[in-house]
C-alpha cells in the first residue's frame, strides 16, 4: 500500500514536470524522456484502482508532449532562425535604443488598411440623416394620459382581437347547449351554473352568460323573496327580452362566499 | 471569353478591396470570407491581386492560425487563416514618427519581440520585464508591455506567459529582426 502511495507520488511528479516545460517554455530536454518511461512501465503493474490508471495515462501524455516539443526543438534549431537565446539577449543588452528601433524598423511591414467611405455609403448616410427627426423630439418624453380603469365591451374586444367572433360563437353555442342540459326543470340556479373550480374561469364563464343572454338564448329570473337568481334558457327564436339591467358582481369574495356553500355545479 | 475575363478582373479588383477595407474591429480577413465573396478559385484571384498590389509597393500576408507557417498550407488551413495586405519594404524612421511611434517604444517592441522569438515565440513576463528594466524605467516598461499587448503586438496568458500577437506575426518578419539584432555590431564601452 504504502509502495503504491510512493509510486503515485513519483507519477505525479512527472506530470508536474512536463506541464511546467510545457508551459513555462522550459528546454524540454530537461525532461529524460527515456528514464521517466521506465519509471512509467515498473510502476504500471501495481495499479488497480481507474484513477490510478487515469494518473498513469495522463503521464504517458504528457510525456508525449514533451517528446514533440523535442522534435519542435530540433526542428527549430535546425533551421537558419535558430539563434542562442543567451546571446540574443546579450546582444538586446548591449544595443542602444536607437539601433534597437532600427532593427525593428528594418523588419517592421505595417498593415495597409483603408478607412475610406463609399460612394454608397455616402449616400446611405445622407439619408439617415435628412430622416433622423432632431434630438430635443426624439428626447420628449412621451406623453401619456392617465385614463382610470373600466371593462371593455365585446366590441372593443372582438376590436381589439382579444376574442374572435368564431370563438366565441363557439363558446357560447356550447354553454347554451350545456344549460339546456342543466336546465331540466326549466331554470337553473345562477351561481350553481357559472361557478367553477378557479375564479377566472367562472369569470369567463360568467361572461358568456351575460353574452348568451344578450342574444336572448336566456333569461335571468330574480326570486325576490329569497334573493336566488336563475338562468332559463330560451329557444333563441323569440325577441330578446325587454331591456332590463340586473347586475351580478362577481367578486373574488363573492366567488369564494359562494363555493364555501356549496353552489358549485 | 471577354465576359469571362471582364468577370475575373472584377474579382480581382473585389479582392482588393476586401483585403484592404477594415470591415471589423480588427484589419484582414479570413480565408473563408475570400471564398464566400470570391469564389473557390479565390487563392488564383489573390494571386493576380498579388501583382497588382506588387506594383504600389505593397503585399499579401498571410497568418495562420498556427504559429508555425505550413510548408505546404491545406485548403481548411488557408480559409481558417487571415490574410492582410502590408508594405513590401520596410518604412523610415521617419515614416515611423509620423505614425506615432516613439524611439523607446519601437526599441521596447524590438527588444520584447527579439527576446520571444529567441525563445521560441513565447517567455515570461517577468523575465521580458528584466531584460527591459536594464534600460527603461520600470513603469513605463510595465505600462509600454500593456500598451502591446493591447495593439495586438504583444499576447499574454493566465500564466503571464508572453507571445508576438497577431499584429506582431502580422507585421513583423521574426528572421529579419533577429538577423539586424546579430548582425549589428556593438561599441563595448
Amino acid at each position: 500500500m504504502m509502495n503504491r502511495k510512493v509510486a503515485l507520488g513519483e507519477l505525479l511528479r512527472v506530470i508536474s514536470l512536463c506541464q511546467s516545460v510545457r508551459l513555462k517554455g522550459l528546454d524540454p530536454f530537461d525532461v529524460d524522456v527515456r528514464r521517466k518511461l521506465e519509471v512509467l512501465r515498473k510502476y504500471l503493474p501495481r495499479w488497480k484502482t481507474v484513477d490510478e490508471l487515469l494518473t498513469d495515462a495522463e503521464a504517458f501524455n504528457e510525456l508525449s508532449t514533451v517528446i514533440k516539443l523535442q522534435g519542435d526543438w530540433i526542428k527549430r534549431q535546425a533551421s537558419m532562425l535558430y539563434v542562442d537565446p543567451t546571446l540574443v539577449e546579450m546582444k538586446l543588452k548591449l544595443l542602444e535604443p536607437e539601433e534597437l528601433s532600427r532593427c525593428l524598423l528594418a523588419a517592421w511591414r505595417p498593415l495597409m488598411v483603408l478607412e475610406q467611405i463609399t460612394p454608397k455609403r455616402l449616400e446611405e448616410a445622407a439619408d439617415y440623416w435628412n430622416t433622423l427627426p432632431p434630438l430635443r423630439e426624439r428626447m420628449r418624453m412621451e406623453e401619456v394620459a392617465e385614463t382610470s380603469p373600466s371593462s371593455m365591451s365585446l366590441l372593443e374586444l372582438l376590436k381589439f382581437r382579444f376574442v374572435s367572433q368564431a370563438e366565441l360563437k363557439e363558446r357560447v353555442e356550447a354553454l347554451y347547449s350545456q344549460l339546456r342540459k342543466e336546465a331540466k326543470s326549466g331554470r337553473v340556479d345562477y351561481w350553481q351554473f357559472v361557478l367553477e373550480d378557479t375564479y377566472e374561469k367562472s369569470v369567463e364563464r360568467a361572461y358568456y352568460v351575460a353574452f348568451m343572454i344578450s342574444q336572448a338564448l336566456a333569461t335571468l329570473e330574480q326570486d325576490p323573496l329569497k334573493g336566488e337568481i336563475y338562468i332559463r334558457p330560451l329557444d333563441g327564436q323569440g325577441k330578446a327580452a325587454p331591456m332590463s339591467s340586473m347586475p351580478v358582481p362577481l367578486t373574488h369574495e363573492q366567488w369564494e362566499k359562494a363555493r364555501r356553500s356549496g353552489k358549485h355545479g | 471569353m471577354a465576359e469571362e475575363e471582364a468577370e475575373f478582373i472584377q474579382k480581382v479588383r473585389r479582392a482588393v478591396r476586401l483585403l484592404l477595407f477594415q470591415r471589423h474591429r480588427s484589419p484582414g480577413i479570413r480565408g473563408w470570407e475570400l471564398r464566400k465573396s470570391l469564389g473557390k478559385d479565390y487563392v488564383k484571384i489573390l494571386e493576380l491581386a498579388r501583382r497588382q498590389l506588387d506594383e504600389l509597393g505593397l503585399e499579401i500576408r498571410v497568418v495562420y492560425e498556427q504559429a508555425e507557417e505550413p510548408a505546404k498550407p491545406t485548403e481548411e488551413q488557408l480559409e481558417r487563416a487571415r490574410f492582410y495586405v502590408v508594405a513590401k519594404g520596410p518604412i523610415s524612421p521617419t515614416e515611423a514618427h509620423l505614425s506615432g511611434w516613439r524611439v523607446d517604444e519601437l526599441a521596447m517592441l524590438s527588444v520584447a519581440l527579439a527576446y520571444l522569438y529567441s525563445k521560441h515565440g513565447k517567455a515570461s513576463r517577468g523575465e521580458v520585464e528584466q531584460l527591459l528594466k536594464e534600460k527603461f524605467p520600470e513603469w513605463v516598461v510595465g505600462m509600454t508591455l500593456d500598451r502591446f499587448i493591447k495593439r495586438g503586438y504583444l499576447s499574454q496568458d493566465e500564466q503571464d506567459m508572453l507571445y508576438a500577437g497577431w499584429k506582431a506575426r502580422a507585421e513583423i518578419d521574426s528572421r529579419t529582426l533577429l538577423q539586424q539584432v546579430m548582425g549589428k555590431e556593438v561599441g563595448l564601452k
